[in-house]
């Protein structure tokens, strides 16, 4: 049975989207087939990970909203795109990064329903072992629902007082939801911080398990989303952590 | 179960246009986790109310008909007359409208 797997921040800019991209990278080498729906329609990014832009982007998550397509004809595989080849495969949604279809998506909205039929029209049709689901930022509507249909939900957050006080909240949402398995990666840590102690201290905060503790990585702010990380730099502390991340999730 | 139809009886007719998440988070419990059951699964039927209940099938019908009659649920089209099946009618949304004033109501 697919698992639906969010991967929220309630603060943009905490690496969600390279999480994301990472997480998606890590299960499809091990053979697993994966969606990964880019729900950040008023900013999408995580197509740049994966080396598409405007251009090479035809349909979008946008268009099947408007009822132009379905679901299945807005994903991209983008498994050759990865630098290392891997046995598995990796299915993107985009979301239009056109301005004006993001004005027109933020003026007339959508319906919010047809996301939730999509999501599940998606692991059907494209017989999906993860569905992997970027999400905007912040609580929305759509953030809500995504957390609420999700098996799995891994919160981002930097160590940080306003990422502390924001994932507080997405925490207790998530929990009124009841998603099933809930887990923290914190992100950015700078490397003069006990790893150990900044995990021990979150988990003793939230009352949740820490899947991660990344210390912040030059070699990742020289990438730069220009490409898939664990695959750069298989051998690297942050790439180990995200693997160990990847466990927890899928338990 | 007494408690829960009085507290079904009590809930506000909603209006037509469908339920936002938010709305269902500030439902009351056990109506909350019926709704977001259903959002999760796509659809709640007669025995899964039931199950979540602790009710008999008779009284976890009568709930469904009862949320449903109130705009929260529907039903789906094709009914067998003994087991029902329910559906969410999510409204439609705008992105940019976020939360936090309908946060600051659910006391979290």
């Amino acid at each position: 049975m697919a698992k639906i797997i969010s991967v929220h921040s309630y603060r943009g800019g905490t690496g969600k989207s390279n999480t994301t991209a990472n997480l998606a990278a890590i299960f499809a080498s091990k053979g697993m087939r994966i969606g990964v729906v880019d729900t950040d329609i008023q900013s999408p990014g995580i197509h740049v990970l994966f080396g598409l832009n405007e251009e090479t982007m035809s349909r979008s998550l946008n268009d099947y909203l408007w009822g132009k397509c379905n679901i299945e004809d807005a994903a991209m595989n983008v498994t050759s795109t990865l630098k290392t080849p891997v046995s598995g495969q990796i299915f993107l949604i985009p979301s239009s990064v056109k301005a004006g279809e993001i004005a027109r998506v933020l003026r007339e909205g959508y319906d919010v329903g047809l996301l939730n039929d999509g999501f599940q029209r998606l692991i059907r049709t494209l017989k999906l072992d993860v569905l992997l689901i970027d999400t905007h930022p912040g609580m929305n509507e759509e953030t809500l629902l995504s957390i609420a249909i999700s098996d799995a939900l891994a919160i981002i957050l930097r160590p940080d007082q306003q990422d502390y006080q924001g994932t507080g909240v997405t925490v207790d949402v998530a929990r009124k939801l009841e998603v099933p398995r809930l887990v923290l990666i914190i992100n950015k840590v700078p490397q003069s911080f006990d790893l150990d102690r900044v995990r021990k201290q979150v988990e003793l905060a939230y009352g949740a398990q820490v899947a991660a503790v990344l210390p912040h990585s030059d070699e990742m702010m020289v990438l730069a989303s220009a490409g898939i990380f664990v695959q750069q730099f298989p051998d690297h502390p942050v790439t180990i952590s995200l693997r160990q991340a990847a466990e927890q999730l899928l338990k | 179960m007494d408690e829960i139809m009085r507290q079904l009886a009590d809930l506000p007719v909603h209006p037509a246009g469908g339920l936002t998440m938010a709305e269902v988070l500030s439902l009351p419990e056990p109506f909350s986790s019926v709704i977001v059951d259903c959002v999760r699964h796509g659809s709640i039927s007669q025995e899964q109310i039931a199950e979540q209940l602790g009710t008999t099938l008779p009284l976890a019908r009568q709930v469904g008909d009862l949320l449903a009659e109130r705009g929260y649920l529907q039903l789906e089209d094709e009914q067998d007359a003994d087991r029902r099946t329910y559906r969410v009618y999510l409204s439609r949304i705008r992105p940019r409208s976020e939360l936090s004033s309908l946060l600051k109501k659910l006391d979290l």
